[in-house]
């Protein structure tokens, strides 16, 4: 008894360690990349042809954006990026350095993201607020958020649960966190119960994520 | 208060153009509650949206109250729309706010302060008899009710004008008699001008003053709705009366009506509009010419109030130039419209 408790608490500074960098990692790259990839999002769907404010060509650009980035694997674009996390960040590696790629992955993300959820807002609702005499900003901001809300939630929700799986990519190239020490204790250095705990952990937090997503969203939801 | 002139709305595709109407002209009176009815597809939405520029005529003016609001800025445009109310089909609204902050919504848009929203708000709903449902969502409301939080959303800003595109096609046809009565009500209270596009001819019955029968792009006819009722003159006008008021005898009956005696009878179909509906015309002719009316079919119904209707009487009497005294008396005195019907059901007209 003694030594299974000993055993589940001997790395804990280890995994604590690793929790909060993680949590470090993928809550400021969330953070920044909604600010980039929510106006993002909103800016593809407002300037589609028929919508709010149509723009052909900045619709074109703002797509063909996402799509580019979208396609890029995120290991690769963590590689390509290396340049300028080293200008930014002043290093190209630890957590800090993890962010900026981690952000720049997650923008384009997210700003699909928002696409899907603002095109589901009945056209019908946008109508009326332009028959009511509401201005782009005014629909953007009292119809298309609020009503895509929910489902911005869940898909927000998604976006931070694929932060922690490519923060554990990110690991791999030393950013720490609970990737890191999955990689380093279980993969070099044969510490199999480090493994499993940093994967019991990790599942454990997208349970969490996912949950506190569901029902936010099913809380926000009153269709 | 609303002009329509010359107005022509094509859709243009790559390849090919619709014509949703064309070259349109209508004078929409103030208080007026004007319906516009037409087969599917005959350019009633499309019409409607116009008013408000929700969509773009390709040709023509639309004035109200003296302002051609296709020539103005988007900002404007916007402004002109404050003072116009739009219910729809299928309600548009938010389902994020509740009843009474979707009311809010034009408020908010107006600019108005949160105390005037406040008040404003619990005046409409309480017009609309949805006081007690402030704080639900519209999720939680029956499709009349979400209509009625439209009807309050419409009315926000006291605009002159209220366009509904087939508000009550979603509904039962109990909720939209309610409907019906609510819009009604408004009107006499408010006496603001209402647009109903529709393509019941129940709903033109009920409430309009005003008909414009839209087909293909083109107004058919349009007037009064009792003119148009009694006295309709485009085909298309004719099948939408006939599915409202049942002036035409069912087939299965004609068939089965044969006058007993030809020689001593007449079959005749009567056709009556307001007061003379009221005078005894079964009576009279009983007691002044000694004919034996009997009434085989009958239907009666009211537009605005106004009694109309269609009444199969078989006439009997031993001596045939009786009858036909009789049914000049019908004709001249009481001023109704008689038809003979042939046996096999061929309608002869008398007058
Ligand atoms: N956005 C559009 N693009 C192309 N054609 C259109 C568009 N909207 C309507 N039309 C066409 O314009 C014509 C009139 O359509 P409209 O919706 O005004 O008819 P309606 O009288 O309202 O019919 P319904 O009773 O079915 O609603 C139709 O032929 C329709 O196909
Ligand atoms: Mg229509």
């Amino acid at each position: 008894m003694k030594e299974v408790f000993s055993l589940l608490i001997k790395d804990s500074g280890l995994l604590w360690q690793g929790i909060l960098q993680t949590a470090y990692m993928v809550s400021v790259s969330m953070l920044l990349a909604s600010l980039f990839g929510i106006p993002l999002g909103i800016g593809v769907v407002v300037s589609e042809e028929g919508n709010i404010l149509e723009n052909k060509a900045i619709n074109l650009i703002l797509s063909t954006f996402i799509n580019i980035t979208r396609s890029i694997p995120f290991i690769i674009l963590m590689v390509a990026l290396i340049p300028l996390t080293r200008i930014i960040v002043g290093t190209s590696i630890g957590t800090s350095a993890a962010v900026v790629s981690l952000t720049i992955g997650a923008v384009p993300f997210i700003g699909r993201i928002v696409e899907g959820a603002l095109k589901e807002v009945d056209g019908g609702v946008i109508e009326a607020a332009q028959a009511m005499g509401a201005n782009p900003w005014e629909i953007i901001s009292k119809v298309l958020l609020p009503e895509a809300l929910p489902s911005l939630v869940l898909g927000l929700t998604i976006t931070a649960i694929s932060l922690i799986g490519y923060s554990a990519i990110a690991g791999a190239i030393g950013a720490g966190g609970l990737g890191d020490i999955a990689i380093r204790y279980g993969y070099h250095r044969f510490q199999t119960d480090v493994m499993i705990k940093t994967v019991v952990l990790l599942v454990v937090i997208v349970q969490i994520i996912q949950n506190l997503g569901t029902y936010l969203a099913r809380r926000l939801d009153h269709s | 208060m609303i002009k329509i002139n010359n107005l022509t709305k094509i859709y243009q595709s790559k390849d090919k153009q619709v014509v949703a109407f064309d070259n349109i002209n209508l004078d929409i009176g103030e208080g007026e509650i004007f319906g516009v009815i037409g087969p599917s597809g005959a350019g009633k939405s499309t019409l409607i949206r116009c008013l408000n520029l929700l969509e773009e005529p390709t040709a023509g003016e639309v004035i109200i109250d003296g302002q051609d609001i296709t020539k103005l800025s988007t900002y404007k445009l916007r402004e002109a729309r404050k003072e116009m109310g739009m219910i729809f089909q299928r309600f548009n609204l938010l389902k994020s706010r509740t009843v009474a902050d979707n009311v809010a919504f034009p408020l908010e848009i107006a600019g108005k302060t949160k105390r005037e929203i406040t008040i404003k708000v619990a005046e409409l709903l309480e017009l609309v008899g949805l006081a007690d449902k402030a704080n639900n969502y519209p999720s939680q409301l029956s499709g009349g009710q979400q209509q009625r939080v439209g009807i309050a959303r419409a009315l926000a800003n006291d605009p002159k004008v209220l366009l509904c595109d087939e508000a009550t096609s979603a509904l039962d046809p109990e909720t939209t008699h309610s409907i019906l009565e609510l819009l009604k009500k408004i009107n006499d209270k408010l006496g603001i001008t209402i647009v109903i596009i529709t393509h019941e001819m129940e709903v033109i019955k009920e409430i309009c003053t005003k008909v414009a029968v839209l087909d293909k792009g083109t107004i058919a006819e349009h007037g009064d709705v009792i003119d148009i009722f009694t006295n309709p003159q485009a085909e298309v006008t004719k099948r939408f009366i006939e599915r409202v008021i049942n002036a035409n005898v069912p087939e299965e009956l004609l068939s089965r009506v044969t006058v007993a005696n030809p020689d001593k009878g007449r079959l005749v179909k009567v056709s009556f509009i307001g007061e003379s509906a009221a005078k005894p015309m079964v009576s009279e002719l009983v007691h002044n010419f000694a004919i034996d009316a009997n009434i085989l079919y009958g239907n009666i119904d009211k537009i605005q109030g106004t009694p109309f209707g269609t009444l199969i009487i078989e006439l009997t009497c031993e001596n045939p130039s009786i009858i036909e005294d009789g049914i000049n008396y019908l004709v001249e005195e009481l001023e109704v419209k008689v038809e003979v019907i042939e046996n096999e059901g061929s309608v002869l007209s008398s007058n």
